[in-house]
């Protein structure tokens, strides 16, 4: 009995083995060094051109790990003890934030964060806005007159609209993000109220705003909620869309403005490097490299936008300060879940 | 000790050279669901209260609704095919014994993409005819959900049936059945194990599948997982939810195991001799029919439609260099993560097809119940564990396959188990008083016995890798893209003719895998010499 039982672990030792040895070569040559190393949850191709001129310029090698902003903010969480990222990229303010509240990324008071407005970074510098996205209304102009647009973001619940609507789902950050600023400028009740409302009237939530605008694109629906770009992405392709900014009126409380930015991991390997990155992509230059890659908008106010883009200084923007979409993340989400949006 | 080991194995212990490997597997298979345990328990009372307040008894509902649907037009489809392909002299059969396994091979969202845009509003459909069908209804997604698993049912009954004995079905008809008698009291009670573990694959796949649900505008139980993670940063709260469906799938795969269990026959291959054909005659052309009606709309649509993107996509931007260092990376871990867990589920399967008793229904659901952890999950947990106790490894090429073996372990254990309980324990017992050793005979007499179900686990598991990508997202070594990345990091933005190079690379890869594994793999009835 004992014997066959040394036999048998012998056997799958040496099964085992051999495996580990298949797969040792190659896990050495795949091993980091001392490179900077950037998890990104922007898209690669939006991100790549900036850090491959961080490189020249620099001589900086950049590892780069590109994948869901949200999966790779859980496994910087899951990586406290022993931290293997350096900088991290996200494309929602709050998700940053989220990180700051729970400890894992590490002030910055380089002069080029405190240059950016205070409403697009944390009051410590531990993240910072990169480029903004507004959130708007984009409707197909072959269905809907101009005279007849809407306004406001509320006048969607309008029963005109009904089943015209299209949202992305709930998971998606940026539209969060607008939740959370509509409850710090109109209230909980009226923003409940909304999204009541929005339900009512047979909103369709969509797997994403890729999905939202090529639908809105095609004339299924009248009318999507996405960030502004989306709209210039599908105008590019040829799509008969418009774009309404929303809320702009004296009394009225104006488009959100999210960010797409970065913040430096506490405990980083390579602390050094990692600010000089964040310091680079405040650069003018990279500010606007990065911001046109996507028709997003720069947040350097000495940065220009894109033609075609509206700059910050072209509409009215929400007052808000982004960290407040970190801080209040949960109570947004149960307020959806109240509502039961999907 | 003994007594309890021997209640633990039934009063009948396996060799410990299957019981220790398989122990040893199922303790390690286990990692994922250790994590989730750990987690749901730092999540404190606050998170379980604000859980029981949301809508996750509807979703829960939502999801197994669609489970049943799925899983009964899956077994619609698929068992007539599984029979045609098998045992009928149908045009073609050698033929679409492997091409209904290609549905396996599109990944998920790309065949739900094809659907809806041949079907969905605005889609061809309705430029062509003016009509078209509601792709986001219930019965639609259950049927596009069907449509894309049923291949799980039918590589699995197909197998089966053609290493079914054909005396048996002779001595029903000597005792005066009629040919549809024989078919449904002694060809489908044989063919009965394997499609229930094809079933369940696919009610596994069903529960556990976010992508293609998503985009086909429904809500299940994996999406309000996916919320807490993705949306609230919420790690104690997704593994609760994480932990209800695995507890969901050890019920279901105690459920197929117990109904299995209560049927058992062997199938003495030594004594078979080679199956008759049933002869369809006039009934070849309705069958016909039925077969490639299937075919077109479970292969050919997807593939043409992946076809017309590519040929945009080359022209819009060309074929980049690139591609051939993905493919080769995509062939290269799934490979190697498909065969470490095809030999490391071999003696799981042995034991659980084989044996019996509350140890084997221990270690045989502990390596399985995993199975519809979210991707994410696992890998969080291998970030988890890797990262705090083999740091050296983290990151690195052996990481990722660890998850995919993980993953995917479960499903070469089902494929190999169904065919592992047919082969009759006399002949590996006749091998060891003919004084072979326990080594020997398996070598000898059980693997090869096994073979077709060996080489079909290790397909899906291979298919299976190819396509993976939560778990190759986050644990990939930095610039080790593959396929499946690269599909990723396209269509996430909407640039679907650019993604779709890679995407058909990643699908002709699998689809020839699957083609060599299925046709490599005679029944071992048809061979000689492998007779004991």
């Amino acid at each position: 009995m004992f014997r066959s039982v040394l036999r048998a672990l012998a056997e799958f030792a040496v099964m085992a083995t051999i495996l580990a040895g298949l797969a040792g070569p190659v896990s050495m040559a795949a091993e980091a060094g001392h490179e900077l190393v950037v998890y990104s949850g922007r898209k690669e191709p939006l991100i790549l051109p900036v850090i491959k001129a961080f490189e020249a310029e620099t001589g900086i090698r950049v590892v780069l790990k590109s994948g869901g902003a949200s999966e790779l903010a859980n496994a910087i969480l899951e990586e406290r003890n022993r931290p293997r990222a350096d900088v991290f990229i996200s494309n929602d303010a709050g998700t940053l934030e989220i990180l700051r509240l729970r400890g894992v990324l590490a002030p910055n008071r380089s002069p080029k964060v405190a240059a950016i407005p205070r409403e697009f970074r944390a009051a410590d510098g531990a993240w910072v806005g990169v480029s903004g996205r507004a959130r708007v209304i984009m409707y197909n102009v072959e269905q809907v007159t101009p005279k007849n647009l809407p306004k406001s973001i509320l006048d969607l619940t309008d029963s005109r609209w009904k089943g015209q609507v299209a949202i992305s789902s709930s998971q998606n950050e940026s539209l969060i993000a607008q939740i959370t600023g509509m409850r710090q400028t109109l209230g909980n009740k009226a923003t409940e109220a909304f999204l009541a409302g929005l339900l009512r009237n047979q909103v369709r939530v969509l797997k994403d705003h890729t999905e939202v605008r090529k639908a809105v694109g095609k004339g299924e629906f009248q009318f999507g909620v996405v960030n502004h770009y989306y709209y210039h992405l599908e105008k590019e392709e040829g799509s008969k869309v418009g774009v309404i900014y929303p809320d702009q009126g004296e009394d009225q409380i104006g488009a959100l403005v999210n960010v797409a930015g970065v913040g430096i991991v506490k405990g980083a390997r390579n602390e050094e490097a990692a600010r000089r990155f964040v310091d680079y992509l405040l650069m003018e230059k990279a500010q606007e490299e990065f911001a046109n890659l996507n028709y997003e908008i720069p947040l350097l106010p000495s940065a220009s936008a894109k033609a075609g883009v509206k700059s910050l200084k072209e509409f009215k923007r929400m007052k808000v300060n982004l960290d407040v979409l970190g801080q209040e993340l949960n109570e947004t989400l149960d307020l959806v879940e109240k509502v039961g949006l999907p | 000790m003994n007594k309890l080991l021997r209640w633990g194995w039934a009063g009948r212990p396996p060799q410990p050279s299957i019981a220790v490997p398989a122990a040893a597997v199922a303790l390690v298979v286990v990692l994922p669901l250790i994590y989730v345990l750990y987690r749901a328990a730092t999540g404190g009372l606050t998170t379980w209260q604000r859980l029981l307040t949301t809508r996750l008894p509807q979703l829960l509902l939502s999801s197994l609704s669609l489970t049943v649907a799925v899983v009964v037009a899956a077994l619609v489809v698929a068992l007539p095919l599984a029979w045609l392909a098998a045992r009928t002299d149908i045009p073609g059969r050698r033929t679409w014994r492997w091409l209904f396994g290609l549905p396996l091979v599109f990944p998920p969202y790309v065949g739900a993409f094809s659907y809806i845009t041949v079907f969905g509003p605005r889609g061809v459909a309705e430029k062509l005819t003016g009509w078209s069908p509601d792709v986001y209804s219930f019965p639609a997604v259950a049927l596009v959900m069907a449509l894309f698993t049923f291949p799980y049912i039918f590589l699995l009954a197909a197998a089966a049936l053609e290493n079914a004995d054909g005396t048996l079905e002779e001595a029903g008809r000597l005792l005066g059945l009629s040919p549809v008698q024989v078919l449904w009291r002694v060809t489908l009670p044989l063919v009965r194990p394997a499609a229930a573990a094809g079933a369940l694959l696919v009610a596994l796949y069903v529960l556990s599948d976010f992508g293609a649900v998503t985009m086909l505008r429904y809500s299940t139980f994996t999406s309000a997982i996916y919320l807490q993670l993705v949306g609230r940063y919420d790690r104690s709260a997704a593994a609760v939810l994480s932990g209800v469906l695995a507890v969901l799938t050890a019920a279901l795969l105690w459920g197929e195991g117990h109904a299995r269990r209560r049927i058992r026959f062997y199938q003495v291959s030594g004594s078979a001799r080679p199956l008759p054909k049933v002869l369809l005659g006039a009934w070849r052309w309705p069958a016909s029919l039925w077969v490639i009606a299937v075919c077109a709309l479970s292969v050919a649509l997807p593939g043409i439609m992946l076809l017309y993107w590519t040929v945009r996509g080359v022209a819009e931007a060309g074929l980049s260099p690139d591609l051939a260092r993905y493919f080769a990376n995509s062939l290269f871990t799934a490979g190697i993560a498909a065969t470490l867990a095809t030999l490391l589920g071999l003696p799981v399967a042995y034991l659980s097809g084989r044996h019996r008793g509350p140890l084997v229904t221990a270690i045989s659901l502990l390596s399985r119940c995993g199975y519809v952890l979210p991707g994410v999950v696992v890998a969080l947990s291998l970030v988890f564990f890797v990262n705090r106790f083999l740091p050296v490894f983290y990151g690195t090429f052996a990481v990722l396959v660890a998850a995919l073996v993980l993953r995917f372990l479960p499903q070469g254990v089902q494929a190999m188990e169904a065919v592992v309980a047919q082969i009759p324990p006399s002949l590996e017992e006749a091998s060891r008083t003919l004084g072979r050793n326990s080594w020997r005979t398996w070598r000898g007499v059980t693997l090869p016995l096994a073979a077709p179900g060996v080489t079909a686990g290790w397909a899906l598991m291979f298919i299976s890798a190819m396509k993976e990508l939560p778990a190759t997202l986050l644990l990939r070594p930095a610039g080790f893209d593959t396929l499946a990345v690269r599909v990723w990091i396209d269509a996430s933005e909407g640039f679907y003719n650019a993604a779709a190079p890679a995407a058909l690379l990643l699908v002709a890869a699998s689809g020839l895998a699957l083609r060599y594994t299925l046709s490599g793999s005679a029944p071992p009835n048809r061979r000689k010499g492998d007779q004991p």
